[in-house]
């Protein structure tokens, strides 16, 4: 791998942390502070059917109300209900206190349809409809099959196990900040400030949602109190620019309750299966034959087709059949979220790994390791593509001997600790399907200003930790500069930046990425065309390839003693601006290994994660001792940011494994665990970041820019390694009943409750 | 929010006499007042509020007088947890100030308001009142009797209510015989804790107090020499969550065996309940493994496991917890 200067520099800092720290950073509901209406929802208080009137007379009579708006004048609203909360209409008032007084008061009436809440349910023959796909609620995304396919796997294997899994989790992941949205209107034009993943996006949807032309919609993003996927859409973006409309153009708020957070947003999938392994008696994977469901809620379109994804590409296997359903609920609609599909798929097919190494009398992960695929080797179904970097057997490795694994697993149910609880341990891993590259359509502009420093302007919003910060640390590289040289001017602001993309799907630092790359390189050599103008270059007579940056300096390769700074270089030259695009995913960037650039690829992130835990038989209760999470990072951008994209991945990989999930009153489909306290966030008590144990692994990803992919998804997959040591500990298996592995639940399985 | 007046009381008199009125509730440190209002869960909520934090002469105190610790109703969570006589002589009471919440809800919640806090039940405190739960209406029904009752009672409905007992505090009162003193008359704890029927104004109150009633100290006998007190706690986090599982105990040994035992459930039914069987079966034993484990065997005799759709998240682990948490608390007392 080239030595670099600035990528991977750990000293570097994200460049706004300190605005979040001392509470400076601004949020879409800090604008327009003292010149703005606030908002409030009226949701359906029926899971399935349609709305039959509205009135909201009682609602408009209240003092301080100023508009209703209902599903007539909101594009992204229905009257046709699918799910319990489901927005029907909206109150715009002086103040929240007042809009949600008035909400209240608006009465509705409804055609009331039998909802279906249980995906078991859902998917039986006679079932009532869902009503969101015609005549049916299930539909097939994806069905594939490679060599003979699973059952001619299975006639070869000397062991086969057959396992149905139970439903996974399903939860919201609750960002600190709800979605959140301010709109004003000025003429025929809108303002909008969002916390959105994804200025451009949002952009589009409110330009497309209202007719307008694109150029009439401004949308900023800068603040958006996490976001993990659900962010990644703006529909109470398009609420507030209607609600502003309706109210002559004043600016309107919108802000989502906690329970409206709840009741409307994105959140994971639960997902089922059944699968088939067959081996060899050494553990030779001869078969596969999994079939996932994934409970999507009202959304038939949510993305759920990748379920299969780790257990497809992670392993070999000559035969095998996969295939995903979708099944829909009337339910919140399931979607984007952090890794979508990717955890659930792993809670699935990790369990029956570790159920047929059970069988077979092995060490799951001697099993893992038998039918790991090798890094080099290509994708096993069509279009058969190689990795550009495929570091999942990196990260393997290194949760094993970091742990200490080796010494400590033992078979399930048969190492007590000297407090009686008993011991587990685990390990999974798996190549994801995110951290992939989409970079054609974004852009960079990148100006080399008059004081020989850089400005960037972000198009992507600030999702998460670090985007912003690496597209900076790529330019300086690529420019040679300091990093504390390039500064980010504006983020989010489609008024100043070229689109940047979402920050979603671990896309944006290898994708967005690739543009400011392209942007540093095209600036620096127009910077080098306007230093042979400058002594000592110009009386040298350096052409522009005989020179190089590094540091701030512009210097001769042949006498580094030959230099300028930029400062000097830029002393009455006009700024220089760098334009560039991000490059296709399948396009290798550079040649690596021997494989030319430009030949076809995939980029995915990989991971692995070992779990180490006790079990306390007498109250269900699970203890981590300690937790190992390494990434294949392609190649580390900004190390501090992956670091804690790695430290929040095993807290969110405990919240999902031991505590999150949803809660469904059946009868009226109502999910009731909408309160911040029944979201079950883990405490620093349950999980001791002491205990955690990060690795940012490098495999040099040939597609990607410095040879990075995405990471932020990857690293919060593997919370399967926590079931997995249960069972390790206890020698039962715990039936997560669509929610987490609670203490509860754990007793059950022990059959003490 | 619902919309409120809210005015500071300076005398424990005027206070008596501004919440007298209809629709008017005390306010002290707010945590559970406040999120009530905040989510509009309930058409009883009160319309004005008056401040007992600003009456004077303050209700923040702890000291031992007369027999008794004095608790002023006023005082924070954080104070008990902290206060050297309580942990030394009032053990149960400290740790059952410590196991609430969080430390900024400590700082902030009084121990006045944790044994006057409303219900805890998702369909009680769902936002906007749209489940019309009996606690509200009497009109309403028990929507967790047969729907989500994961965290709910193991000794049945209480007053046709499932939802369990969600304070700390209470059970250790009830356990150490304590008197709740207010501006009416002083209270036996185990009196105190009686919830009024639903055809009752006062349905969503844990207490029986009557309206504009106000909690003003808490007395707590000093224990008998020989004694020991221990609070027990279990949820699903280590910390943050209201009581799933909690048992009090006050035990009093004398030439190595139990003499008297004071054993009392929380969070498994509407009221502490006390566990009679457990303080007979430990009374003349030693304190030990086997005498603590037939007591928490003896405390979770008579729980009835309430039904569940399609038989998930069932609230029957509370059994097993009960018998733990008994246990370990009358090992504590050792």
């Amino acid at each position: 791998m080239d030595t670099l200067n600035v990528v991977g520099n750990p000293a570097i800092h994200d460049q706004h942390s300190n605005l979040i720290l001392l509470g400076k950073m601004d949020y879409a509901c800090d604008r327009l502070p003292g010149r703005k209406l606030y908002s409030a929802f009226k949701s359906s208080s029926i899971a399935h059917g349609a709305v039959k009137s509205i009135d909201p007379a009682a609602a408009l009579a209240l003092p301080g109300v100023k508009a209703v708006i209902t599903y007539k004048d909101c594009p992204v609203w229905s009257p046709n209900i699918f799910q319990w909360g489901q927005e029907v209409a909206g109150v715009v008032a002086i103040d929240a206190g007042t809009a949600a007084r008035a909400a209240l008061l608006i009465k509705v009436t409804y055609d009331v349809s039998k909802p279906v809440i249980d995906p078991d349910e859902s998917m039986k023959p006679g079932a009532s409809s869902v009503g969101v796909i015609q005549g049916k609620n299930t539909l097939i995304a994806n069905y594939l099959t490679r060599g003979g396919g699973g059952e001619a796997g299975m006639a070869k294997a000397d062991v086969t196990l057959e396992t149905v899994q139970p439903w996974s989790t399903t939860y919201q992941h609750n960002t600190l900040e709800t979605h959140s949205a301010v709109a004003e209107w000025a003429g025929d034009q809108v303002k909008v400030w969002c916390s959105s993943q994804s200025a451009f996006n949002g952009k589009w949807e409110v330009a497309a949602a209202l007719n307008l032309p694109i150029n009439h919609v401004h949308f900023f993003t800068h603040g958006t109190g996490c976001a993990h996927g659900d962010k990644n859409s703006s529909p109470f973006a398009v609420v507030a620019a209607v609600m502003s409309k309706a109210v002559g153009g004043q600016a309107v708020q919108v802000a989502l309750t906690r329970r409206d957070n709840m009741l409307f947003n994105t959140r994971q999938f639960s997902v089922r299966s059944a699968i088939k392994l067959g081996a060899k008696k050494d553990g030779t994977f001869t078969g596969i034959d999994a079939e996932f469901w994934g409970d999507v809620g009202r959304n038939p379109m949510a993305p759920v087709d990748n379920a299969h994804f780790g257990l497809r590409t992670t392993y070999t296997c000559p035969d095998a059949d996969f295939k995903v359903t979708r099944v829909v609920t009337n339910t919140p609609q399931r979607g984007f979220w952090r890794c979508v599909n990717d955890p659930p798929g792993a809670f699935n097919y990790d369990i029956a790994i570790d159920k047929l190494a059970d069988k077979l009398g092995m060490d799951p992960f001697a099993l893992r390791m038998k039918n790991l695929r090798a890094p080099d080797a290509p994708d096993q179904d069509p279009p058969n593509r190689v990795w550009g970097g495929n570091g999942v057997g990196l990260c393997f490795d290194k949760v094993y001997t970091s742990s200490g694994y080796q010494s400590k697993w033992h078979k399930p149910g048969t190492r007590v600790l000297a407090d009686g609880r008993l011991h587990g341990i685990a390990i999974t891993g798996h190549l994801d399907s995110h951290g992939y590259i989409v970079g054609s359509t974004r852009g960079a502009l990148v100006t080399i200003t008059a004081d020989g420093k850089c400005l960037v302007n972000v198009g992507g919003g600030r999702g998460s930790e670090g985007g912003l910060t690496s597209c900076c640390i790529i330019t300086a590289e690529a420019l040679g500069m300091p990093p504390e040289d390039v500064v980010c001017g504006d983020w989010g602001n489609t008024d100043v930046a070229l689109d940047g993309g979402m920050q979603a799907g671990s896309t944006f630092t290898a994708s967005a990425g690739g543009a400011f790359y392209n942007a540093a390189l095209d600036a620096r050599a127009k910077l080098f065309a306007a230093a042979v103008n400058h002594s000592p270059f110009f009386s040298l007579k350096v052409t522009p390839d005989q020179l190089e940056a590094k540091n701030g300096f512009v210097y001769l390769k042949s006498d580094p003693s030959q230099r300028l700074s930029y400062k000097q270089v830029m002393a009455g030259t006009p700024p220089i601006a760098g334009y560039g695009t991000g490059w296709n995913a399948t396009l290798r960037s550079r040649s690596v290994g021997g494989v030319a650039q430009g030949s076809v690829c995939n980029a995915n992130g990989s991971a692995a994660a070992c779990a180490e835990l006790a079990v306390d038989t007498e109250t269900g209760q699970v203890e981590i001792l300690g937790y190992w999470n390494a990434v294949d990072t392609g190649r580390t951008i900004f190390k501090q940011g992956a670091i804690k994209e790695m430290l929040s991945g095993c807290e969110l990989m405990i919240h999902q494994a031991l505590f999150a999930g949803d809660v469904y009153d059946i009868p009226s489909g109502a999910c009731i665990s909408t309160q911040f306290n029944e979201s079950m966030v883990p405490t620093a008590m349950d999980m001791k970041g002491e205990r955690f144990n990060v690795y940012d692994l490098e495999s040099d990803d040939a597609a990607g820019p410095y040879g990075a992919h995405g990471m932020g998804e990857p690293c919060v997959t593997n919370y399967s390694a926590i079931i997995c040591a249960i069972f390790n500990a206890t020698g039962k298996w715990v039936d997560p009943e669509k929610g987490a592995c609670t203490p509860n639940k754990v007793l059950k399985a022990l059959g003490k409750a | 929010m619902n919309l409120f007046t809210h005015v500071n009381a300076t005398t424990i008199a005027e206070a008596t006499a501004a919440t007298a009125k209809a629709g008017t509730a005390p306010i002290a440190g707010g945590s559970d007042l406040l999120t009530y209002l905040r989510t509009m869960c309930s058409p009883n909520a009160p319309t004005n509020l008056v401040n007992l934090k600003t009456v004077v002469p303050s209700m923040a105190y702890i000291k031992e007088e007369g027999g008794f610790l004095k608790v002023g109703a006023l005082t924070t969570l954080t104070a008990i947890a902290n206060d050297s006589t309580t942990l030394a002589k009032y053990t149960a009471l400290a740790q059952a100030a410590l196991s609430v919440a969080s430390p900024e809800l400590r700082n902030q919640g009084t121990i006045g308001g944790n044994i006057c806090q409303k219900p805890r039940c998702q369909y009680f405190r769902f936002d906007n009142d749209d489940f019309k739960c009996l606690r509200k209406d009497p009109a309403g029904t028990c929507f967790a009797l047969t729907g989500v009752n994961t965290y709910h009672s193991v000794f049945g409905p209480l007053n046709g209510c499932v939802a369990a007992l969600p304070s700390d505090i209470a059970p250790v009162l009830v356990a150490m015989n304590a008197n709740i003193v207010t501006t009416v008359k002083t209270w036996k704890a185990a009196d105190f804790f009686v919830v009024p029927n639903v055809a009752d104004a006062r349905r969503e109150q844990i207490n029986a107090l009557a309206a504009g009633e106000i909690v003003t100290e808490i007395q707590i006998p000093t224990p008998a020499t020989g004694s020991k007190s221990a609070y027990m706690k279990w949820s699903f986090r280590k910390s943050i969550d209201f009581p799933l599982v909690s048992a009090a105990v006050l035990t009093t040994v004398a030439g190595g065996s139990v003499t008297a035992a004071s054993i009392v459930l929380g969070a498994v039914y509407g009221q502490p309940r006390v566990a009679t069987g457990a303080q007979t079966a430990l009374v003349g034993q030693a304190i030990n493994a086997t005498s603590a484990t037939a007591a928490g065997t003896a405390a979770a005799t008579g729980t009835t496991v309430l039904p569940t759709p399609g038989g998930t998240n069932s609230n029957s682990y509370k059994v097993q917890i009960i018998k733990v948490m008994v246990q370990k608390a009358v090992l504590a007392t050792a």
